[in-house]
């Protein structure tokens, strides 16, 4: 059931009748839980992600401890989906990254960025390898006919040809979070039992505004459409102004997203098959617990997030409302825990006061 | 935890016994996943009433599919939501997940290569991520699935997680010989684990027997029998347990024993509380026997080595 949610509705300039450039930031995030019995260290996070004996994972400890491996590389050359249904092919590479924020929550992002290619002929591998995390495109498609079509379900590859499926950055993705998941430095000891989410993210460019003066210092706002379509698939069509064009930046507010949204869902489903008002508050906590343990305090949008791209969450903000959900998930559970205490003490002075009442029966007895 | 449902032969009602565990055991609130590995003849859609994957699915993205590599993905289908009975599988309140992994339509058994083995150790890892517990239904016999599942629990990264085996068989001569002759007989399940890299006495203490389609002494089902049949039926039974016994697959490595129920002789289903209480098509003990055998698939007591 898609629940398209625009944060702000706006009239897109009228795309030229020839060809024009196409520059389209395509990627998959996937989120789930680092399979170990505790959060890790930062030395081994940082050893789990070195993925390339070559490259150094970056580290940070503020505002909470985040560890990044350095971009993969996958060639590609396949189909391309477009919701016109025009046909197009690809081919460069794919660049893909893993990281572990807290010590217990892994991510993995494939990317690559879409352009026109320039001749009809498909060139030397040579070429492609030193324009990495971009893939050249034929076809006549549009930027924003590629970007829809990237954000389509994929429909299933047919098994009588399955080697030319289209671009699956998700398999990519996953493939690093086998990787990671399988290494020896971890325990592979669940600590609750969470759902991968798959955010697929497209972004394009708004046409520089000709009455904006040049140079001017206040970037246009971002044009956001965020859909949540079943339990593990989310979708994020972004179209930034002109002035924001640092692509590592958009990549970061798209995990940044998928981990909030991954903690809002696990959290939520969690306390939703908790039989909150069914069981003993005691049970309900028992079974949130994992939550309050390693999940309660990541929750910090936008805290990666480049100074001018920090519009895009003020608008999440404002509509879904994440954090407003998230403070409502948080009173929800601290509720249940006033209550486990409540209904204990309420237990233990039934307990002495039947106690009481056992003795005088007894001593009645006995008289 | 990951489970394997095999059978010495066919017909035993393996398939349909898991499925109806596993729905057991979503109703208990744990995370279940259904992983049909029966490639020849996957049918688990069709028990658990799922339509868009009744002998298998179309999609082309089917478990076959996934081992042989042709998808990087296998598909999952919720059977809560995905079960065409009707209204009354809505998932209730406190289940788990209960999720469908079909086979292909159209499958079939296959060699195992080491990729292969590689995407079965990818697929368990990652499963259990998100479930408590995933039912794995393998082909009946000594078939390439199973020699698939122990190559792939022998990976150092699998090993870890706790495996356990049910061995269905229907409680007749013929069947507890090939029940047994399938765990310890020759190239049965001990011997190819064990040229896998599994400590032979671990994986036999992970293995358990399950009885099906029992008549129990005693029961309703008895009821109208003639004297001489009921004396007759006694004294086969004695000579079984002995020759269960004498094999190995004695009561104390017997984790359930589901009666035989007519409902399932004749449509091979899920039954709901509803079959039990309202249309009372199905006996109750069918239902009990079932959920027995949920809960004593995760109760240490019943799984400590002898």
């Amino acid at each position: 059931m898609p629940a398209p949610v625009p944060a702000r509705a706006r009239a897109r300039g009228t795309p030229p009748a020839t060809l024009a450039d196409v520059d389209v930031l395509v990627g998959e995030v996937r989120t789930t839980l680092l399979q170990n019995s505790h959060q890790v260290s930062a030395e081994t996070a940082a050893r789990l992600l070195d993925l390339d004996p070559g490259s150094r994972v970056r580290s940070a400890t503020r505002p909470f401890a985040h560890a990044v491996s350095p971009d993969e590389r996958t060639g590609v050359h396949c189909p391309l989906v477009t919701s016109t249904g025009t046909a197009a092919n690809g081919v460069g590479t794919v660049l893909a990254r893993v990281s572990v924020t807290g010590g217990v929550i892994l991510q993995a992002s494939a990317r690559t960025r879409l352009v026109r290619a320039v001749g009809e002929r498909r060139l030397p591998w040579s070429h492609y390898l030193a324009r990495p995390g971009v893939i050249e495109v034929d076809g006549r498609s549009s930027g924003d006919d590629l970007a829809d079509g990237f954000l389509q379900e994929p429909t299933r590859t047919s098994a009588a040809d399955p080697a030319r499926g289209p671009l699956d950055l998700g398999a990519v993705g996953n493939r690093l979070l086998t990787r990671v998941q399988r290494m020896p430095h971890i325990d592979r000891v669940t600590l609750l039992r969470a759902r991968r989410t798959r955010l697929r993210f497209a972004v394009t460019w708004q046409p520089p505004d000709p009455s904006d003066p040049p140079g001017s210092e206040e970037p246009a706002a971002p044009d956001i459409e965020f859909v949540v379509h079943d339990e593990s698939l989310r979708t994020l069509r972004l179209r930034l102004p002109p002035q924001v064009r640092d692509l590592t930046d958009a990549v970061v507010v798209c995990e940044d997203l998928a981990l909030h949204d991954w903690l809002l869902s696990t959290v939520g489903s969690l306390v939703d098959n908790s039989r909150i008002g069914v069981d003993p508050a005691a049970d309900v906590v028992a079974r949130i617990r994992p939550a309050i343990d390693h999940l309660l305090h990541l929750w910090m949008p936008g805290a990666k997030v480049a100074e001018n791209l920090a519009g895009i969450w003020a608008a999440l903000e404002r509509r879904p409302g994440f954090s407003k959900q998230w403070a409502s998930l948080r009173g929800q559970i601290q509720n249940q825990l006033m209550m486990a205490i409540l209904e204990s003490q309420s237990v233990v002075s039934a307990r002495s006061s039947n106690a009481f009442n056992d003795g005088f029966e007894e001593v009645s007895h006995g008289a | 935890m990951i489970i394997f449902a095999t059978s010495d032969k066919g017909g035993t009602g393996r398939s349909v016994t898991s499925c109806n565990v596993a729905y057991r055991r979503a109703l208990q609130g744990s995370n279940v996943c259904y992983l049909d590995f029966d490639f020849g003849s996957p049918t688990a859609g069709a028990i658990f009433g799922v339509e868009a994957a009744g002998q298998g699915t179309s999609s082309g993205s089917g478990l076959h599919s996934y081992l042989a590599g042709n998808v990087a993905e296998a598909e999952q289908l919720d059977v809560w939501t995905g079960s065409g009975l009707g209204g009354r599988w809505s998932k209730p309140l406190g289940a788990g997940r209960l999720t469908l992994l079909p086979g292909d339509f159209g499958g079939g058994e296959f060699p195992v290569d080491d990729a292969m083995v590689d995407r079965c150790c990818e697929l368990f890892l990652s499963l259990d991520e998100e479930f408590e517990l995933t039912l794995v239904d393998l082909s009946s016999g000594r078939s390439y699935a199973t020699e698939l599942v122990l190559r792939a629990t022998a990976d150092p990264a699998i090993a870890e997680k706790t495996a356990r085996w049910l061995v269905f068989h229907r409680w007749t001569s013929q069947h507890i010989r090939a029940a047994s002759s399938l765990v310890h007989g020759p190239q049965g399940i001990l011997d190819t684990g064990t040229g896998c890299g599994h400590e032979r006495r671990e994986l036999e203490d992970g293995i358990r027997f399950v009885r099906t389609a029992v008549l129990e002494q005693g029961s309703a089902q008895l009821e109208g029998l003639r004297p001489e049949q009921e004396v007759w039926l006694q004294a086969i039974n004695t000579d079984l347990q002995k020759l269960a016994g004498k094999l190995r697959l004695g009561t104390s490595m017997m984790l359930g024993s589901i009666p035989l129920d007519p409902v399932l002789q004749w449509r091979e289903q899920i039954i709901v509380e509803d079959d039990i209480s309202n249309t009372r098509i199905a006996n109750a003990e069918t239902g009990k026997a079932f959920e027995q055998l949920a809960e004593r698939l995760t109760d240490d007591g019943m799984w400590e080595g002898l």
